[in-house]
C-alpha cells in the first residue's frame, strides 16, 4: 500500500515537473521566438514596429533619378528635330485645328502656335479654292465679287473645238513692245476641272511597258488595268487692268492647265505667253490676242532637288520665289533643316529662272505678279467696280499644245476613249491577246 | 521559384545560342578573310608562290537556311527557280514583227520588243525538253536595244530534270555546294547558235553531272546560261561565208548536297574541272 501511495505522489510529481518544463518551455518561446518563415495564411503583422528611417537615402536615390530624367528630357528635347517637336506638341494642344499664324514674336517664341497646313495655306503658299479668289492684294476676295453669270467648267462641259497648236521650237518668246504692259500669273496647280485629256505616245508607251514587265518580269498574273488619263484642270485669269495693252505670261509648274482669260471692258489682250511645264491650252483669247506657248519638257530635263540651282541658258521651270508667309519659310525660318534645303532650292530655281525671263522679255519675272500654289481664279488688276461677265468654257474653242492623244468630251465619252487607246497598244504590242505574256509549260511528249 | 529560373535560363540560352553561334562564326570568318588577305599580300610580295588557304569556315546556321533551298533543288515535282536555263537571243525589230506588219513608232519599240519576248523565248523550252527536262516553262523575260540598234532579249526557263538527281535525305548535317564551270568548244571560235549545239551543250552539260553523282550520290544541274554574243563584222570577214554570226558562250553551274566536312565548293570546283577538260 505504502509502496502504492509513493508511486502515486511520485508520478504527481512527474507530472508537476512536466507542467513546470512545460511553463518554462512556453514562457521561453515567448521570449525569444525561433526564426521561422511566415506563413502565407497568417498575415505578418508588423502594426507599430518600429521602423528603420531611410529618408535620407531614399531621398538621393529619388533625387538621382529625377536629376537623370530631367538631364535625359532637356538633351533629348533639344535633340528632337523641330518639326518632329511641334508635331508632338502639336499632340498635346487643343489648338491643333486653330489658324495658322505665321507672326513669330520672338519674345513669345516659346508660346507662338506652329505653322499648320491649312485649306487656304500650304508649304508652298497660299491655295485658292473656288471661289477664292488669288489677287496683288491681301484681303480675301470672292468670285461673286468680280464676275457675274458665273458658269463654272466641269468634267462634262461641252466645249468647242480642240484645236492643236505648235509650241515654241526655241527657247524664246516675243518681245514686248514699249507700249505693252508685263503681268505675270504664276502658279502650280490650276482647281477647275476640264474636259479635256492629253499625253504623248511616249507616256502611253511607258505606262504600257511597266503594266507589261509587272507580268514578265515580276510575275504578276494579269496585266495591270493602270490608265494614263492626263486629266487638265483649269484656271480662271480675270484682266481689269486698263492702263495698257497687256503682255500676259501665263506660267505653271505642276499639272497641264487650262487656261481662261476673262476681260473687263476697256482691256486689251495684246498678246499671251505661256511657259507650261505639262501640256496646256488656252481656251479661245478675248480680242483674238496673239499667243504663243514654250514646253518646258522641251527645254529642260525633269527635275531632281538642286538640277535648277545654277543658273544657265533656258532655264525656263517657272519656279516660285518662296515668300515669308509660305508655312515652308516659317519652318525654315525655325530651323527644320529640311524646309531650309527645300525653300534655298525654290529660291536658287527661281533666280535661274528669273535670270532667262528678265533676258527674253527685259523684265523681273515678279513685275505685276499674281501668284500662288493652287488656284481655282486669279485676278490682274484692280478689283472691277462692276462684276464682269463670266466667259464660259462652254462651246468655245480650245488651243491646246499639239500632242500625240487628245481627248475632249465628257466624262464617259473620254474614260471609253482612253479605255480604247490602251487596249488596242497593248493588243498591237503583243501581237496578239494578253495570253501570250504567260505562255503554257512545254512538256515532253511521253515515250 | 526555382523551377521558374531554371526555365527562364533554358528559354535565354535557346533564344541566344543562334546569335552566340553566329557571332563566334562571324570571328572566324574575320580571322579567315585577315589570313587570305595577308597569304595574298604574301604572294603579291613575292615572299611565296602558293597560298595555304585553309577551308572557310562553314556558317553554323547555314542547315537552317538549307532546307527551303534543297526541297526546291531536288524537288521533281514542280518547276522551281531553283533550276533554270538563262537563255538570250539577238534580233532586229523585224524579226519580232509579222511579215506584213507596219514597224511601230520609235517611242513603242521597247513595248513591242517587251511584249514580244515571251512568245519568242518560250520556243527555246523545246531545246530544253529535248535534252535536260521534261517540263519547262518561261518564269522571266526582258528586252533591251543593244548599242547595235538591235535588241537583246533575255529569259529564264524554268525546269524540271529528267536525269534522276540522286536522293540526299541520307546526308546529315548535308549542304548544298555549287560550283560552276563553262563548257568547252574547240578551236577559237565560240560554237554557233543553233538549236543542235544548244541542246549538245544542255547535254554536254547534263552528263557532267551525272558523272558526279555517281560518285556523290546527289548532283543537279542547277543552271545553263547561254550567253549569245555577235561576231564583229571583221571577224566575219576572215571566216567563211555563211558563218552563223551569233555564237554562244555556255555556263553550267552544279549543285550536290553533301556532308560539310566531307566535301566542299573547292574539292567540287577541281572535280568538276576534271569532268569538263578530262
Amino acid at each position: 500500500m505504502e509502496s502504492q501511495e509513493m508511486s502515486n505522489e511520485q508520478r504527481q510529481q512527474d507530472f508537476a515537473e512536466r507542467l513546470r518544463r512545460i511553463e518554462q518551455k512556453k514562457a521561453g518561446a515567448a521570449e525569444q521566438p525561433a526564426p521561422q518563415r511566415p506563413s502565407r495564411s497568417e498575415p505578418n503583422n508588423t502594426y507599430g514596429v518600429p521602423k528603420e528611417d531611410n529618408t535620407v537615402r531614399n531621398g538621393i536615390i529619388w533625387a538621382f533619378i529625377f536629376a537623370a530624367l530631367g538631364a535625359g528630357g532637356y538633351y533629348g528635347w533639344h535633340a528632337i528635330p523641330e518639326d518632329l517637336k511641334q508635331a508632338v506638341a502639336g499632340l498635346t494642344s487643343s489648338e491643333v485645328n486653330s489658324v495658322a499664324s505665321v507672326d513669330v514674336d520672338a519674345t513669345t517664341e516659346v508660346a507662338a502656335p506652329r505653322p499648320v497646313e491649312s485649306d487656304t495655306m500650304s508649304d508652298q503658299g497660299p491655295l485658292f479654292a473656288s471661289p477664292a479668289v488669288a489677287h496683288q492684294g491681301t484681303g480675301p476676295l470672292s468670285l461673286n465679287d468680280i464676275a457675274t453669270q458665273i458658269a463654272l467648267p466641269t468634267g462634262d462641259t461641252a466645249i468647242g473645238a480642240l484645236l492643236p497648236f505648235a509650241r515654241n521650237a526655241q527657247c524664246d518668246l516675243r518681245n514686248p513692245l514699249p507700249t505693252e504692259k508685263v503681268v505675270n500669273v504664276r502658279i502650280e496647280t490650276a482647281l477647275l476641272p476640264a474636259p479635256i485629256q492629253a499625253f504623248s505616245d511616249q507616256a502611253l508607251a511607258a505606262l504600257l511597258l511597266a503594266n507589261i514587265e509587272a507580268v514578265t518580269k515580276n510575275g504578276k498574273s494579269a496585266v495591270s488595268d493602270a490608265r494614263i488619263t492626263d486629266q487638265k484642270t483649269s484656271l480662271d485669269v480675270f484682266l481689269t487692268d486698263t492702263s495698257a495693252p497687256l503682255y500676259l505670261v501665263l506660267q505653271n509648274l505642276g499639272p497641264g492647265v487650262i487656261w481662261n482669260i476673262h476681260s473687263a471692258p476697256n482691256v486689251t489682250v495684246a498678246h499671251v505667253a505661256i511657259i507650261a511645264s505639262s501640256f496646256s491650252g488656252l481656251v479661245a483669247p478675248p480680242n483674238n490676242a496673239t499667243f504663243e506657248a514654250l514646253l518646258v519638257p522641251d527645254f529642260v530635263a525633269a527635275h531632281s532637288f538642286g538640277a535648277d540651282d545654277e543658273i544657265r541658258p533656258c532655264m525656263i521651270r517657272p519656279w516660285r520665289n518662296p515668300q515669308p508667309d509660305w508655312i515652308g519659310s516659317i519652318k525654315a525660318e525655325r530651323g527644320n533643316t529640311l524646309y531650309e534645303n527645300q525653300m534655298s532650292s525654290y529660291a536658287k530655281g527661281y533666280a535661274a529662272y528669273n535670270s532667262w525671263y528678265t533676258a527674253t522679255l527685259g523684265v523681273d519675272a515678279s513685275t505685276n505678279l499674281v501668284t500662288a500654289r493652287d488656284a481655282a481664279h486669279v485676278l490682274v488688276g484692280p478689283q472691277p467696280s462692276e462684276p464682269i461677265p463670266y466667259r464660259s468654257m462652254a462651246g468655245r474653242d480650245v488651243y491646246f499644245m499639239q500632242t500625240d492623244h487628245m481627248i475632249a468630251g465628257d466624262t464617259a465619252t473620254r474614260q471609253a476613249m482612253t479605255e480604247r487607246l490602251h487596249n488596242d497598244l497593248l493588243v498591237a504590242a503583243i501581237g496578239g491577246d494578253a495570253s501570250l505574256l504567260d505562255p503554257a509549260v512545254v512538256t515532253r511528249a511521253a515515250q | 521559384m526555382t523551377g521558374i529560373r531554371i526555365l527562364i535560363a533554358i528559354v535565354g540560352l535557346i533564344v541566344a545560342a543562334p546569335f552566340i553561334a553566329l557571332n563566334v562564326w562571324g570571328i572566324n570568318m574575320s580571322l579567315w578573310v585577315n589570313e587570305v588577305t595577308a597569304q595574298n599580300e604574301a604572294v603579291l610580295n613575292g615572299e611565296t608562290d602558293v597560298p595555304v588557304v585553309r577551308e572557310m569556315p562553314s556558317n553554323p546556321l547555314a542547315w537552317l537556311r538549307n532546307r527551303a533551298d534543297v526541297r526546291d533543288m531536288f524537288d521533281t515535282d514542280t518547276l522551281t527557280d531553283s533550276r533554270y536555263v538563262a537563255i538570250s537571243e539577238i534580233v532586229t525589230l523585224e524579226d519580232l514583227l509579222a511579215a506584213d506588219e507596219t514597224p511601230p513608232a520609235e517611242a513603242r519599240i521597247p513595248l513591242y520588243a517587251a511584249a514580244r519576248a515571251p512568245a519568242r523565248l518560250i520556243r527555246y523550252c523545246e531545246d530544253i525538253i529535248q535534252s535536260i527536262g521534261l517540263s519547262c516553262d518561261l518564269h522571266y523575260s526582258e528586252a533591251r536595244e543593244n548599242r547595235q540598234g538591235k535588241i537583246e532579249l533575255r529569259g529564264l526557263l524554268r525546269f524540271i530534270p529528267a536525269s534522276p538527281l540522286g536522293d540526299p535525305s541520307a546526308i546529315e548535317n548535308g549542304t548544298l555546294i555549287r560550283t560552276a564551270a563553262q563548257l568547252p568548244y574547240e578551236g577559237n571560235l565560240l560554237p554557233p547558235n543553233d538549236a543542235a549545239t544548244r541542246r549538245a551543250a544542255m547535254t554536254q552539260a547534263q552528263d557532267i553531272c551525272d558523272q558526279v553523282r555517281t560518285r556523290f550520290g546527289n548532283c543537279v544541274l542547277a543552271n545553263v546560261t547561254i550567253d549569245v554574243k555577235e561576231l564583229w563584222i571583221t571577224d566575219l570577214e576572215a571566216l567563211p561565208a555563211g558563218t552563223n554570226p551569233q555564237r554562244i558562250d555556255t555556263l553550267a553551274t552544279f549543285v550536290v548536297f553533301a556532308a560539310q566536312d566531307q566535301m566542299n565548293a573547292n574539292d567540287l570546283r577541281d572535280i568538276v574541272r576534271s569532268l569538263v577538260t578530262p
